[in-house]
Parts: structure tokens; C-alpha cells; sequence
């Protein structure tokens, strides 16, 4: 590994600097530019009966219920303290919304969402969506 | 100098920050911090005196009361009255002032569904045109309207009273 | 962060993209670095995974999280973004059967260095649930 005529270096950003997120005389490759702190690691939209209609770095999902969906990543998180923002697609007037559910709480793999109608009530939406940030 | 703030870094370790202060509404506020590390990713090797120096100035306003520093591993009360916590120092504990109006609060909501309830109880016996019943109700309506009084009464001592007042035929 | 003013022979700028071409997003000509690609518009500004005891378990450009009573929290963002409009999410992690949702509080609205998180119960009520969490996009 050595650097170019001009002092960068000739071979991509590795992981571990990407997640330090601090060198600049380095380049980042579509390889690696997930591994930063700032890029998403999975993002996911589904239908309430299982289906998967776009994602990025998601297994699979199962609908275990009405208004409950568990979500298995590909590539895991370092750790179960990652950062998951969900949301749902519903008609209006709707006015039910979605949480992380704490009971099966997440895993560094794994986490499920539950769509609300009230305190205990939970139900199908149009759609669930999730987003995740952590390290890797 | 660079050597030294990364040698500094190296072996302090990882730490986080934690803040108790008073709010000018009276109202206790914590605040945690970033660890170390993860802040390091956006501004940089920081010494432990720059850590604590960033979080300080970004964190607490200018008009937050009676700010201190408190161990991360400091427990902290029970959230059950949290709206009620008052700083004394490094120490929470609580106004007990608050803490008996919020109590009330609670059993009037908890009330509110089996008032609801003993109405319309009391319309079916209207319409029978039950005197016995409507009675009847009347006298359930009144122990509910008055199920408040010993916590209106109570001079409490301590927060556990406050706690042990919630009425055991309110409870789901 | 500036850019040299010359190319290598193969066409592609000498030193990585500044901040203004990441944010600009148009160059092909550049490089993007680890220390810069978080300035391109599709890169998140911030995470966060914290409790309601403001224990911030996780983070990404965060400051700190306050814990100003029950369910309301304030976050303090370590790089600002240049104005207050930036896009903000929060979700609520809540056990089964303890419906919860977040928000972002308009009374106190968002700042360039902080916004806040109002936790709700179905009876429309702040209250805390297990851990929250929140993530930002926006120019810095």
C-alpha cells in the first residue's frame, strides 16, 4: 500500500477508518461507504403480511401478528444499541403509529415494530418502514 | 502536545458526563453525555478537560440553577413522581407538594371511566323507573366522588405515603 | 478543507472533496474521504439511542440528551447544522402493551444545536417509555 505521486494513498478507506471518520487522504469506495458513521446500514419498507417491498441490508421480515412486524438484518450491528426510527404508511384519518417493541427488545440482528391504535391496541398499517444507525 | 492529549485519551479511557440542575420553572433536569469516543468522530482527539468544557457550554443554559457535576453511577429516584424531583445539591428528592397533586390528578383519571360507568348504571335504573337501584348508584357515585379525601387530607412526611394513598380499588 | 489546484494524470483531483463539494453533491472529478463524506446530503447528521433517564447508550454527532421530566427530552447536537430547518425523526421503544409515540416538540422548536423529543401515551399524555431514538439530515 503506498500513496499516489501526490500523497494519497492508492488503496480505499478501510472499514475501521471509515468508522473513525477522520482521515482525508484517503478515498472511499462504493465498497466501504456504508461502514461510515453517518451512512444508513439498513433501511426497509413492507406490507403488513410479510412482504418486503424494497430494503437495503434486511434478511427478511415476519408478520407475526396484527400490527406486528420482526425485522432479521443481513449484516449485523457491533452491538444491540443501534439507532432504529420507524414509521408507517397509513390512510388518513388513520391515526395510529408505530414503536420499537421493547418486550422482544432488539438484538444486534434482530428487532421487531409494532404499529398502535391506543395503550394496548395493536394493528395493521399500509406499510411499516425502518431505518438503522450503528456501528457495524 | 498532540502525543499528550492522545496518551491522555489512551489512559483515562472512555467516560461519560452526567449534570444535575434546576430549571427556572423549578423543574429538575439530568443531562448525560456522549461518550467520549463518539464525540471524538465529529471534533476531533479531545482532552478530558476539553470533553467536559464542550458538554458544559453546549449543554447547560446560562439561567439553569445550581448545576453540578454527578457521578454516572449516582442512582437516581424512581420516574413514578419524576415531574415532582427537587435538587438539593448532588442529591434529588421530592416536592412533596407536587408529588400529592400529581397523585390526585391520577386518581381522578382513574376514577373518571367508573364515574362514566355509574352513569350510565344510573339512566338504565331511570328508564325501569328502579328507585332501588338509582339509590343504589347514587350511594357507589358518592364513594368514588370521595375517594380522594384521605390523599386531600394527608399531610405527607415522605414520598412513600404519597405512593401508598393511590386508592387499591382504583388499580386495573 | 481546500482543494489543490492541479489533477493527477488520470484526471481525478490530488486531494479530497471539500466541504462545499460534498454538500454540493455534483463533482465526479473528486474524491470523497472518511473525514468528509458525512457533508454529502444523503449522509445522516446525527443518530441517537438514549433513555429517559437521559443514559445516552449510542451516538452519532451528539452532544448530550437531558432528561427534562417525563417524557420530554433535549438533544444537544456537538456539530450544528447551518439553520434550524434541518429533517428530524424520532421513534419511542416501548414494551408490548405500552403504546407510545415520539415527536418533535414545535413549543420549543428546533435549533441549529438542539431540538427536543415529546414521548406521548395513547391517552395523549407525556410519558417515558423503554429508550428513544432519533436520526437528522441537513446541511451543517
Amino acid at each position: 500500500m503506498g500513496n499516489s505521486a501526490f500523497g494519497v494513498r492508492d488503496t480505499s478507506a478501510s472499514e475501521s477508518e471509515q468508522q473513525a471518520g477522520t482521515s482525508t487522504e484517503t478515498y472511499v469506495s462504493p465498497g466501504q461507504q456504508e461502514s461510515h458513521s453517518s451512512a444508513c446500514k439498513f433501511w426497509i419498507r413492507a406490507t403488513t403480511t410479510g412482504g418486503i417491498t424494497d430494503s437495503y441490508n434486511i434478511t427478511s421480515v415476519v408478520d407475526s401478528g396484527a400490527g406486528k412486524l420482526a425485522v432479521t438484518i443481513a449484516t449485523d450491528f457491533s452491538s444491540a444499541t443501534y439507532c432504529i426510527v420507524a414509521g408507517i404508511v397509513g390512510d388518513e384519518g388513520f391515526g395510529k403509529w408505530a414503536a420499537i417493541d421493547a418486550t422482544s427488545t432488539p438484538t444486534s440482528g434482530t428487532f421487531e415494530m409494532n404499529v398502535y391504535s391506543d395503550a394496548s391496541t395493536v394493528v395493521d398499517a399500509n406499510f411499516n418502514m425502518a431505518y438503522g444507525f450503528g456501528e457495524q | 502536545m498532540e502525543l499528550y492529549c492522545i496518551w491522555r485519551s489512551i489512559t483515562l479511557g472512555d467516560f461519560k458526563l452526567r449534570i444535575l440542575y434546576t430549571g427556572l420553572d423549578g423543574g429538575v433536569l439530568v443531562v448525560g453525555a456522549a461518550a467520549k469516543s463518539d464525540l471524538e468522530k465529529v471534533l476531533g482527539l479531545l482532552t478530558d478537560e476539553g470533553y467536559k468544557a464542550h458538554v458544559w457550554e453546549r449543554s447547560i443554559p446560562a439561567d439553569a440553577v445550581g448545576a453540578v457535576e454527578i457521578d454516572d453511577a449516582q442512582v437516581l429516584p424512581d420516574r413514578e413522581f419524576r415531574n415532582a424531583w427537587k435538587q438539593s445539591g448532588k442529591a434529588i428528592g421530592h416536592d412533596l407538594i407536587k408529588a400529592k397533586a400529581i397523585q390526585l390528578e391520577r386518581i381522578r383519571e382513574a376514577r373518571s371511566p367508573k364515574l362514566a360507568e355509574l352513569d350510565r348504571e344510573y339512566m338504565i335504573a331511570d328508564e325501569k323507573g328502579n328507585a332501588v337501584e338509582k339509590a343504589d348508584v347514587g350511594v357507589r357515585k358518592q364513594l368514588l366522588r370521595d375517594i380522594t379525601g384521605p390523599l386531600k387530607a394527608l399531610e405527607p412526611t415522605d414520598i412513600q405515603q404519597i405512593k401508598d394513598a393511590f386508592p387499591s380499588s382504583l388499580k386495573d | 478543507m481546500a482543494n489543490s489546484a492541479f489533477d493527477s494524470p488520470l484526471g481525478v483531483n490530488a486531494s479530497s472533496a471539500s466541504q462545499s463539494e460534498q454538500e454540493a453533491a455534483t463533482s465526479t472529478t473528486t474524491f470523497t474521504s472518511p473525514g468528509t463524506q458525512q457533508f454529502h446530503p444523503s449522509a445522516s447528521k446525527l443518530w441517537l439511542r438514549a433513555d429517559f433517564g437521559a443514559t445516552v447508550s449510542d451516538s452519532y454527532n451528539v452532544t448530550s440528551i437531558s432528561d427534562d421530566g417525563t417524557g420530554k427530552a433535549t438533544v444537544t447536537i456537538a456539530t450544528d447544522f447551518g439553520g434550524a430547518t434541518y429533517c428530524v425523526a424520532a421513534t419511542v421503544n416501548t414494551a408490548e402493551g405500552s403504546g407510545r409515540w415520539a415527536t418533535i416538540d414545535n413549543t420549543s422548536p428546533p435549533a441549529a444545536g438542539t431540538f427536543e423529543i415529546n414521548v406521548y401515551s395513547a391517552a395523549g399524555t407525556l410519558a417515558d417509555g423503554s429508550f428513544m431514538y432519533a436520526v437528522a439530515f441537513g446541511a451543517q
